[in-house]
């Protein structure tokens, strides 16, 4: 199946056949990274209408995107699409390997993703509790990881009975995001995370994005407050019309093609992002127990398949100097993780650490046997 | 499948305070439509609200079980959970079996005091008690399978409210029948009517429903 | 109508034929179809010749026994019509192409019609045979629940979703319907039956002229089922490629937005 109209028909000219030729020439991501994201011409309709009108767009692995845009630009369909929610209506995407174009395939991503979207996704009705346990066990997941979420974002007070419906808008948002750690996505998809939020819930939200990147995640996020998303990500991208329009080429030397011009991705950090806590004081945060490994992000999702079909497609994969780093980092993190580095005050800071500005740090320890959840993803492709 | 009864913890709170009531008052309202004095000559004399009992119940049951599966997707529709469901890739078959069965327990449970409040309101016998058990349970889901697909059908749309009555009552037609007769059977022990025949064609259609449901529900819960 | 590869307009160009929109304006006759209309009135024309006029009154119905002749058919229309719709129905669950939706469609709305004809006719005829028009007759109770469960059908075809979304829900409900039909048919058959005999027996012993008159009825009614079928299919075909169209209007204009942003501008 390929790009369809709305009856299912195809109606761009020529498109892959779906999962027997992967598409080769889609991929011109970061030479060496696993391109995540994967759009050309995308369209997609709500209702009759096509709120994104031919997306380009490539995401690759380890990338921080902002998406900017004026309100209907079609930023949040843009994340629906890439969380396998909105339907392609035309052109060609990929995201995680999974062809969007299949019905099949889209079930397996929506799996893999995790999209904060302007809906809660919760119960009014259920205590945020209850909420997390429900949609833990919808998403086949260890009721106990629910328990050190809802301490990490400071729900495991008097708030985890309260029910949602009786909780403030930020409470709430707080909530969803607590849903979203639980599920550990590979790609998380943020639509406005920062709204509505006080200072220490953005911080977190930073926080919570530098850490899922330094685990490996891939972070796309929309958001209006500005400063402090420019503040985070690796690259800008406006969204108007429908369409991808350009690039911030901030930062960067500007690359052959305009559009696609980046800034390096956060380097797959020897540095290890601390668990981000709600709350000011992150010296607060009493040491998780070792074992549990990030209490946020960093458990393997469970993407044997897709796992392997992109590591393959991975454009000339050389052995990375950082790949020991990252495995040796993600398999420590039972060590490493608590806090590794003296974290400063704020979540701002947190963004020198991150190899954006400052050099990476030296790998904390050297690469662990247990490198869980890379070396399950990548076991099939190449074992690092 | 399970973990959906969850949400029974919390409708059961919220809802059922509602729906039992219609129910209730439903029975009451019938009984004040047909005069309960007027004794009819069939093949025995009964007074005409016992006599026709067994249907009024069944009708409450279905309008209330309609309240219920409304209620049951509203539920789903509130705040784009239907989106989170499907991001959380639960089996489409899972979703179809745990929202039936979660509205199965709650029409039961609507039932039994249904049941008791048409006891003590039309003040009929019971002749079979085994056989009404099994027409109440097999009618029961029968209504909440069909009921909960077509409910689907509608799900996340404003014209739901509207559009699911249309749909399932005709569906619905043979279990209102099967039912009607078999607890007729039940409460009069009539000779004319082979009331577990009756049972097993709700059995059927239950059955039925329990296949087609399942297959289907994944174009369903597809996209909306 | 744009039929730049790059847009998501254009039909298949094998489907093209369907339609004759080559011609211009766009319509939905063709000469095989003017024919097929041609031969609906003639056979109509003959059965009311037939019907009214040539074959003899019955013995006990006297003259209503000529409702007959448009009853029968429309029975039989009404339910190969939606068979046809459940057909249609599987074919585009399976297929995923919209041709099949729409017969699907177009066989219900038909469907509907010839039943709501059914009912009238029934119910007439009841007026003088029975002295009522509505019986709690097996076969008028269960034609009407069928009636009533094909209005749901169109009902759900109009829903305000994606194409794709509504095209998928109305052919699993195109499918359980006609499951639904036999169900329903054979329950309340049988809750009747036990009640009281057969209201009328299958009228037993025919006039040979009477027969054919029903025969001619018969093909009539499948000519002119078939003529409006095809017909309707090409009228939601056009109206389908209207709305690529539009599409395609639609995506020049919302990438138009993008300049009145000035967004696109400041950051250069």
């Amino acid at each position: 199946m390929e790009g369809q109209d709305g009856y299912g028909r195809p109606i761009v000219g020529p498109v892959s056949d779906g999962d027997k030729t992967p598409a080769g020439p889609l991929d011109v991501g970061q030479p060496g990274r696993t391109v995540v994201i994967q759009l050309r011409q995308a369209i997609s309709l709500i209702e009759r209408f096509p709120a994104l009108a031919g997306v380009d767009l490539t995401v690759s692995e380890g990338e921080i995107v902002l998406l900017r845009g004026p309100n209907g630009a079609g930023k949040s369909t843009l994340l629906r699409l890439c969380a396998g929610l909105a339907p392609l209506n035309g052109g060609r995407g990929e995201v995680l390997g999974h062809d969007l174009s299949s019905r099949r395939e889209r079930r397996e991503l929506r799996r893999q993703t995790g999209l904060l979207a302007h809906a809660t996704f919760l119960y009014d009705e259920l205590t945020v509790e209850e909420n997390l346990m429900f949609w833990a066990r919808a998403n086949r997941l260890d009721e106990a990881s629910v328990e050190p979420v809802l301490d990490r974002l400071a729900l495991a007070n008097r708030l985890r009975h309260v029910r949602v419906a009786n909780l403030s808008a930020g409470q709430r948002r707080r909530a969803s995001l607590a849903v979203l750690v639980c599920r550990r996505p590979r790609l998380w998809l943020l639509d406005e995370p920062h709204a509505g939020l006080d200072v220490n819930g953005r911080d977190f939200v930073d926080g919570l994005i530098k850490h899922a990147v330094a685990f490996g995640g891939t972070v796309l996020l929309a958001s209006h407050d500005f400063d402090r998303a420019a503040e985070i990500a690796t690259r800008t991208v406006i969204v108007a019309g429908g369409q991808v329009q350009e690039t911030d080429p901030a930062g960067l030397g500007g690359s052959p093609e305009g559009r696609m011009a980046r800034r390096p991705p956060v380097a797959p950090a020897p540095y290890v992002a601390p668990p981000p806590r709600w709350g000011h004081e992150p010296d607060d945060s009493p040491p998780p127990d070792p074992g549990a490994g990030s209490p946020l992000v960093g458990r393997p999702p469970r993407v044997e398949a897709a796992g392997s079909r992109l590591g393959g497609r991975a454009t000339a994969d050389p052995p990375r100097p950082s790949r020991a780093a990252i495995d040796g980092a993600a398999g420590n993190e039972a060590v490493a993780d608590p806090a590794p580095e003296p974290a400063p005050a704020d979540g701002e800071g947190d963004g020198s650490g991150t190899g954006r500005s400052g050099p990476p740090q030296p790998p904390a320890v050297g690469a662990g046997p247990g490198s869980r959840w890379r070396g399950r993803r990548r076991a099939p492709a190449e074992s690092g | 499948m399970t973990v959906k009864d969850l949400r029974i913890e919390l409708t059961s709170r919220v809802v059922m305070a509602q729906i039992l009531p219609f129910g209730l008052l439903i029975l009451i309202l019938f009984g004040l439509a047909i005069s309960p004095d007027l004794v009819v000559v069939g093949d025995a004399r009964r007074p005409v609200i016992e006599e026709i009992a067994p249907g009024l119940f069944w009708l409450t049951v279905l309008l209330s079980a309609l309240m219920a599966l409304g209620r049951a997707f509203a539920l789903e529709a509130d705040d784009g959970n239907l989106d989170a469901l499907r991001m959380a890739g639960l089996d489409p078959a899972g979703v179809f079996l745990g929202k039936a069965l979660a509205v199965t327990v709650q029409l039961v449970a609507v039932e039994t005091v249904l049941g008791f409040g048409a006891f003590v309101v039309f003040g009929a016998p019971v002749a079979r008690p085994g056989l009404l058990a099994a027409t109440v349970l097999l009618a029961t889901v029968g209504i909440t399978l069909a009921g909960t697909l077509y409910a689907a059908l509608a799900a996340g749309l404003r014209v739901r409210d509207t559009l699911v009555p249309l749909l399932v009552l005709p569906v619905l037609a043979p279990v209102l029948l099967g039912a009607t007769q078999a607890s007729r059977d039940a409460l009069f022990a009539d000779p004319g009517v082979p009331g577990w025949s009756w049972a097993g064609l709700l059995a059927v259609f239950s059955l039925l429903y329990l296949g087609v449901g399942m297959l289907a529900f994944g174009p369903l819960l597809e996209e909306s | 109508m744009s039929t730049t590869a790059a847009e998501p307009t254009g039909a298949e160009p094998g489907d093209k034929p369907l339609v004759a929109s080559a011609v211009n304006p766009p319509h939905t006759g063709s000469v095989a179809t003017r024919r097929l209309g041609v031969a609906a009135i003639v056979l109509l024309a003959l059965t009311l010749l037939f019907g009214l006029v040539l074959s003899p009154p019955e013995v006990s119905q006297r003259d209503a026994v000529r409702l007959m002749y448009l009853h029968l058919p429309s029975i039989a229309v009404t339910y190969l019509a939606f068979l046809t719709t459940a057909v249609g129905s599987a074919l585009y669950l399976r297929k995923g192409s919209v041709y099949w939706d729409l017969v699907a469609g177009a066989a219900a709305e038909i469907g509907v019609l010839f039943c709501s004809f059914v009912l009238v006719t029934g119910s007439l005829w009841g007026k003088p045979t029975w002295g009522v028009y509505w019986q709690w007759d097996a076969r008028l109770t269960s034609t009407t629940v069928l009636f009533v469960m094909y209005l749901g059908y169109l009902a759900v075809r109009r829903l305000e979703l994606p194409p794709e979304v509504r095209s998928r829900r109305a052919a699993v409900l195109g499918i359980v319907s006609f499951g639904n039909v036999i169900i329903v048919h054979y329950s309340v058959k049988w809750w009747r039956g036990l009640h009281q005999g057969q209201t009328f027996g299958a009228d037993t012993k025919m006039d040979g002229l009477m027969l054919f008159t029903v025969f001619l009825g018969l093909m009539s009614f499948l000519v002119l089922a078939a003529w409006l079928l095809i017909h309707r299919f090409r009228v939601s075909w056009l109206a389908r490629e209207v709305e690529q169209v539009g599409l395609a209007q639609a995506l020049a204009e919302r990438r138009a937005e993008t300049d009145a942003t000035g967004l696109v501008g400041r950051s250069r």
